[in-house]
């Protein structure tokens, strides 16, 4: 019989993976993504309780987190093709100047 | 049945999702996740949640990853291919907190007695596009015009940031 | 239990069957349709012990052709990802089949089985999710080819299916509108209504705009002229350049499944699915006049084919748009898809709206 407790323990392990690879990884992409990951396991945290409680709630804040990560990937993306046009790097520990 | 379903799908997840941080290549690693995110998807559906589900593939797998696969498509950068990890003990230090971080959020889970699934029956309907579309429309009317906007402003800041300028 | 999955494996067996055969004979049809169009005799010389039966065997001897060719992958590029990405083109065509209802339910030895493979509630969206992840295939085979033509051809075709799938998307909100569901076989079977009593309510009676909306969007995902800039295999270079042997025959394959997907969302969606027209559950009937009754099977074999009738007008149609049409020029294919597609969707989700509103 599968639990709530079992698509919480998924959610966060989704969760720490993203966070081991936020805070292990070089590459800004990947970054991106580790947030997406993040993202994901809160998300499905967030639809478990909600199964659980019997409310919807938890389904309309996943929907916004979804639009969110949307906007937020955008901008993020468009960010990095900025410096990337500008200082030719991808490495997130070489962009250490706030002004150039 | 349901059990067998939902190990694979959780099995899927994890695979990938490590799979995105320990790849080498950028490109394999966004692949990794749009397998993460489909098995997402799978788990909301078995959590009575089809709508999110679909929503999931639409929007994170038919428009995020595609954004992320133009961008590394476009730039070309080996240096962080052939260095994955921080340098030096950034990336142990790193390890080590997410670790603590797993630790901190699974022990609690563990101590609590296991959630029976669905405590209360569901209604009928549940989770589908008209009880989520109706309560959207009403109980949270304001957040969603806001999020219009937001994307609106983030439509306008993406095309001044990649914006070529006229000279 | 045991009953019901061998029932699904006969709906998914009966519809890939269709599919398959029916997307292997258009690529003989698109011959001779282009030949009776141009004036010619179209494809005739295959022949197995003398006998041709009108180039009937070319779709065979095409696919022992492709088998044999040698497989060649681009030294500098990605194996992997070169191998995976026609599959994936094949994949998302076949997966759209999964929610189309081909037929009204079947009551047969006290069992109710749906003419359908999977009764999703979420339906259209499915077709919509899974449809769009077609994208990965064209933009995988061109970064895989590490071919700068290649590169650019994915790109087009990239930016060419993400515009278009903007209008599909509004375009199917009408019809969602008028049938106040997004489940398919709800749609078709509110299809079965009449207008005035002998109209039937079709979604091309009730959504004309949208239906042409829709059908235009469609065409353009299939990558197919006049909006084959993503390919136009005679003087533009296109994503599947690199592509040799099975590889590139699951790319062609591929774009057929695709036509006979448009074809079948198309007829489900506008075209009234498997209804006839004054054939309902009884028999042919005449609204207020007379009743013929039929056997209950009869009738819905009656639909079935009815249905298949429909989807392979439709393909022939596309055949007759695909060499009746001059291709788009790239800056028209963006103006067209975001200047007018986008904003007459729009507009025609204001109409349906105002029209509920006052009807």
């Amino acid at each position: 019989m599968i639990t709530a407790n079992q698509y919480l323990m998924v959610g966060a392990i989704l969760f720490a993976i993203g966070v081991l690879g936020f805070l292990t990884r070089r590459n800004i992409i990947v970054l991106l993504m580790c947030i997406e990951l993040m993202i994901n396991g809160a998300g499905l945290a967030f639809v478990s309780f909600c199964r659980q409680m019997g409310s919807l709630e938890g389904q309309v804040f996943v929907l916004f987190a979804m639009v969110i990560a949307a906007v937020e990937i955008a901008v993020g993306l468009s960010i990095i093709l900025l410096v990337f046009r500008n200082r030719a790097t991808l490495d997130a520990d070489e962009m250490e100047s706030l002004k150039w | 049945m349901e059990n067998l379903f939902f190990y694979i799908a959780a099995m899927l997840a994890i695979v990938s999702a490590s799979s995105v941080i320990l790849q080498r290549k950028v490109m394999y690693s966004v692949l990794s996740l749009i397998v993460t995110l489909l098995s997402v998807a799978w788990m909301y559906a078995m959590l009575s949640a089809p709508f999110l589900a679909v929503v999931q593939v639409i929007l994170y797998a038919g428009a995020i990853m595609v954004l992320f696969l133009f961008v590394v498509m476009m730039l070309k950068y080996e240096k962080t291919e052939t260095f994955r990890f921080r340098p030096g003990l950034l990336w142990c230090l790193g390890l080590v907190a997410a670790i603590a971080f797993l630790i901190e959020i699974v022990l609690p889970l563990n101590m609590t007695e296991s959630l029976a699934p669905a405590a209360t029956a569901l209604a009928p309907g549940f989770g589908s596009i008209k009880s989520l579309g109706s309560i959207l429309y009403t109980q949270y009317l304001l957040p969603i015009e806001l999020t219009g906007i937001l994307l609106l402003v983030a439509v306008v800041g993406v095309a001044l940031l990649s914006g070529v300028k006229k000279e | 239990m045991y009953l019901d999955i061998i029932i699904t494996l006969i709906k998914i067996a009966i519809v890939f069957g269709f599919v398959l055969n029916v997307a292997a004979i258009l690529s003989w049809a698109e011959r001779k349709q282009s030949a009776v169009m141009q004036d010619r005799i179209g494809a005739n010389r295959a022949d197995v012990l003398g006998f041709r039966i009108f180039g009937l065997f070319h779709p065979i001897a095409d696919t022992i052709k492709m088998l044999t060719k040698e497989d060649w992958v681009p030294p500098a590029g990605d194996a992997f990802v070169h191998t995976m990405a026609p599959f994936l083109a094949l994949f998302t065509a076949l997966v759209v089949f999964a929610v189309i209802p081909f037929g009204d339910t079947l009551h047969i030895a006290g069992r109710d089985i749906p003419l359908q493979i999977a009764d999703l509630n979420v339906g259209i969206l499915f077709i919509v999710a899974f449809g769009g992840l077609g994208f990965y295939s064209v933009v995988l085979a061109g970064w895989s080819s590490e071919n700068k033509y290649s590169l650019l051809g994915s790109l087009r075709a990239a930016a060419q299916l993400i515009s278009y799938e903007l209008a599909l998307g509004l375009s199917i909100v009408g019809i969602v509108m008028v049938y106040g569901s997004i489940e398919l076989d709800d749609i078709a079977r509110a299809q079965g209504q009449y207008i005035l009593g002998f109209i039937p309510y079709w979604g091309i009676i009730a959504q004309p705009l949208g239906f042409l909306l829709f059908f235009t969007a469609a065409v353009a995902e299939t990558k197919r002229v006049p909006f084959d800039l993503p390919e136009s295999e005679s003087e533009i270079i296109g994503y599947f350049t690199e592509y040799s042997g099975m590889k590139f025959g699951a790319f062609w394959m591929g774009e057929f499944i695709e036509v006979v997907a448009v074809a079948g969302v198309v007829t489900a969606l506008y075209f009234g699915g498997w209804q006839i027209p004054f054939v309902n559950n009884q028999g042919i009937f005449f609204p207020g006049l007379f009743t013929i009754p039929l056997p209950h099977v009869l009738i819905v074999l009656l639909q079935v084919a009815a249905f298949g009738l429909k989807v392979l007008f439709f393909c022939w149609f596309m055949l007759l748009v695909r060499w009746t049409l001059p291709r788009f020029r790239y800056d028209q294919l963006m103006a067209f898809g975001w200047k007018f597609m986008v904003p007459l969707a729009l507009l025609n989700i204001l109409v349906t709206g105002l029209f509920m509103y006052v009807f």
